[in-house]
């Protein structure tokens, strides 16, 4: 073969070397903060004792001493609270990435064109009406009640604003951040109403949850919503190459022989179940979906096969690490973690659209 | 075997598009479609990739209907080359390139897929710019860029021998004439290669000069089809584009060349002109 072709092979091998690196580079600095956020707090638990617990929990000798109240404290406050950061950050993440290959732009984000707080509005109405709602289900699926209002108020958002901002198979980007803004200015007027409404004890839960939080989850909370983030987390990384190919335009994905509208339905169904589940768990944690996917883009490159596994590890990594400040910063009282993130987001959005100017990433 | 449009009839919006249209493109041959604008070109070519179905008639590819073929069997027999494409994300050249081997995946030979996009690299002359973002790349190497995408999907495999078809929808939209050229001569080079190429084009002194074989769509059917000599002529320009034209022959290549000199004025009834929904 020619030199073209030699050239292309090493140029391609360069480039898996260079992947396989970032990701397992993040996922070591995702191993830190993970241990870094099993450790930290009122009762210490050094990085040792933590593997030493974890491997005693599942019956494996354990390399390091530890004390009873330290196995307590991590088993059954920090873990599930890590867990939970390690979903949301990933599932939010992952669910902004594949919206912005969808619309074919990186301005998109659950948070911005109003996935989040479709699904937020949801679950506040079920946390106020939830009651006497939950109790019509049948009793295997009242467990899942706040998921399920969430996840169907993200899906009904998501196809709002998909319908309205997607024109012949092109996305307007005024139209489709405007549409958020819309969505958005809905769903704070039905969660101020809900607010109105809401006696003492409502409104502690639902101020709480707005603001977006990891904490006061105990493993009863997080189990069931568990696999409703964990599949669609999943199966959305499975889906770079026809994301990649979307990038060329829907009509030419369908020429080169994706079943396009399936795939759309499917990106938007996953993206809604993946946002829902951990909107119902943490609240509305903004930004996370815009921010990740861009900064692994800078790094890396637009290749949703490696964008997609990177966006998991790093979310949840930038995820786990702003819980860690926001247990810290205002000691004792703990930071709720949204307000953290879009004071980071925020400025980073402004950031992207003056730098749009320039002809940059889009 | 031929990708073959039959007595296709199309509307939008309830207004008929195409009546009766039958086009056909074998492989080996360069065919090109020319006609006024809102003579249902695009509305044509949309039909022939099967991204749209005709209200009646049918379109096959090597006499089998278009609805009946699976996608990526499809996707890997025939490729299209959009007017102007919206990649608007950094990739590199050779990616984009790769992405054409999309429906060659689940083999996973990437060994091979590399091979191929090496190959539509240098059919293209874009062998130097595999490593550049394509975000940095002129117009004129985007459209390449592209056609190498195209190439790819196509590229025939060692072990089936079975033709190709490549689509071009006014390929030569936004290129200058070195460019156009170029572009035309790339496609023109993939007949010898048994490719049957399609190509939508504006200008009638191009689709003359590279065409093997000439339709001319005016009012929705093909008014006209054969070698660009016999059927360009003063008569049909008027009828079908509603210009005046003189038809001269070039002194070098012997290929037909329109002159027009204005709008077409007596005699000459022509469509209501409609305009050509922007895609």
């Amino acid at each position: 073969m020619s030199v073209a072709a030699a050239d292309l092979f090493a140029l391609e091998r360069r480039r898996v070397r260079r992947g396989a690196a970032a990701l397992a580079g993040l996922g070591l600095a995702l191993t830190a903060l993970l241990l870094a956020g099993l450790g930290h707090g009122a009762v210490a638990i050094a990085p040792l004792q933590s593997v030493a617990i974890l491997a005693d929990a599942v019956g494996l000798p354990a390399p390091a001493p530890f004390e009873p109240v330290q196995r307590t404290v991590l088993l059954s406050i920090r873990l599930p609270r890590v867990v939970l950061g390690l979903l949301a950050g990933a599932s939010l993440a992952v669910a902004g990435a594949a919206l912005q290959g969808l619309f074919r732009n990186p301005l998109a984000d659950p948070g911005l064109i109003g996935v989040s707080s479709g699904a937020g509005l949801a679950a506040a109405a079920a946390i106020v009406f939830g009651a006497p709602a939950a109790a019509l289900l049948p009793a295997a699926l009242a467990g899942f009640f706040l998921p399920l209002a969430a996840f169907a108020g993200g899906l009904a958002a998501t196809l709002v604003v998909y319908r309205i901002a997607t024109r012949d198979g092109r996305t307007q980007v005024a139209t489709l951040l405007l549409a958020g803004v819309a969505l958005n200015a809905i769903a704070n007027a039905g969660l101020g109403l809900l607010i109105f409404m809401s006696d003492e004890q409502e409104l502690r839960d639902l101020n709480f949850w707005l603001l977006g939080s990891l904490g006061g989850n105990t493993w009863r909370d997080l189990l069931p919503v568990a696999p409703f983030v964990i599949l669609p987390t999943l199966l959305l990384t499975l889906l770079a190459r026809p994301l990649n190919a979307l990038l060329l335009g829907e009509t030419e994905a369908g020429h080169l022989g994706f079943a396009v509208e399936r795939l759309k339905r499917g990106i938007v169904v996953l993206v809604a179940l993946a946002v829902g589940a951990s909107v119902a768990l943490t609240g509305i944690i903004g930004f996370i979906g815009l921010v990740v996917p861009h900064l692994v883009r800078l790094a890396l490159g637009p290749d949703h096969r490696l964008l997609l596994p990177a966006s998991v590890l790093l979310g949840a990594a930038l995820m786990l690490g702003a819980d860690l400040l926001a247990r810290t910063l205002v000691l004792p009282a703990e930071l709720p973690i949204g307000i953290l993130t879009s004071c980071v987001g925020g400025p980073f959005f402004l950031w992207l659209l003056v730098r749009r100017r320039d002809g940059g990433l889009w | 075997m031929t990708l073959a449009a039959d007595m296709v009839h199309a509307a939008r919006g309830g207004r008929p598009v195409l009546r009766a249209a039958s086009l056909a493109v074998a492989p080996g041959e360069l065919v090109a479609v020319i006609g006024p604008n809102g003579a249902g070109k695009s509305t044509l070519l949309d039909i022939l990739t099967g991204s749209r179905r005709p209200d009646r008639g049918t379109v096959t590819l090597d006499g089998r209907p278009l609805a009946d073929w699976p996608r990526p069997a499809l996707a890997r027999r025939r490729a299209v080359l959009p007017q102007a494409s919206t990649l608007d994300f950094p990739f590199p050249v050779l990616d984009v390139v790769l992405l054409g081997r999309s429906p060659h995946a689940g083999g996973g030979d990437r060994a091979r897929d590399l091979r191929v996009a090496a190959a539509a690299l240098r059919a293209t002359g874009l062998q130097g710019l595999a490593h550049r973002r394509y975000t940095t790349l002129s117009g004129g190497e985007r459209q390449r860029a592209q056609l190498a995408r195209a190439l790819a999907q196509i590229w025939p495999a060692d072990d089936d021998p079975s033709p190709a078809y490549l689509l071009l929808d006014e390929p030569t939209n936004n290129l200058d004439l070195a460019h156009q050229h170029e572009l035309l001569a790339a496609a023109r080079e993939l007949t010898g290669r048994g490719v049957g190429v399609l190509a939508i084009l504006h200008d009638p002194n191009l689709a003359a000069q590279y065409a093997d074989r000439l339709a001319i769509l005016a009012g929705g059917t093909v008014a006209a089809s054969g070698p660009p000599a016999a059927i360009l002529d003063a008569g049909t320009l008027a009828e079908t584009f509603g210009v005046e034209a003189e038809i001269l022959t070039h002194p070098r290549t012997g290929r037909p060349v329109v002159l027009s000199t204005g709008r077409a004025t007596a005699g000459t009834d022509r469509q209501h002109p409609t305009m050509e929904t922007p895609r």
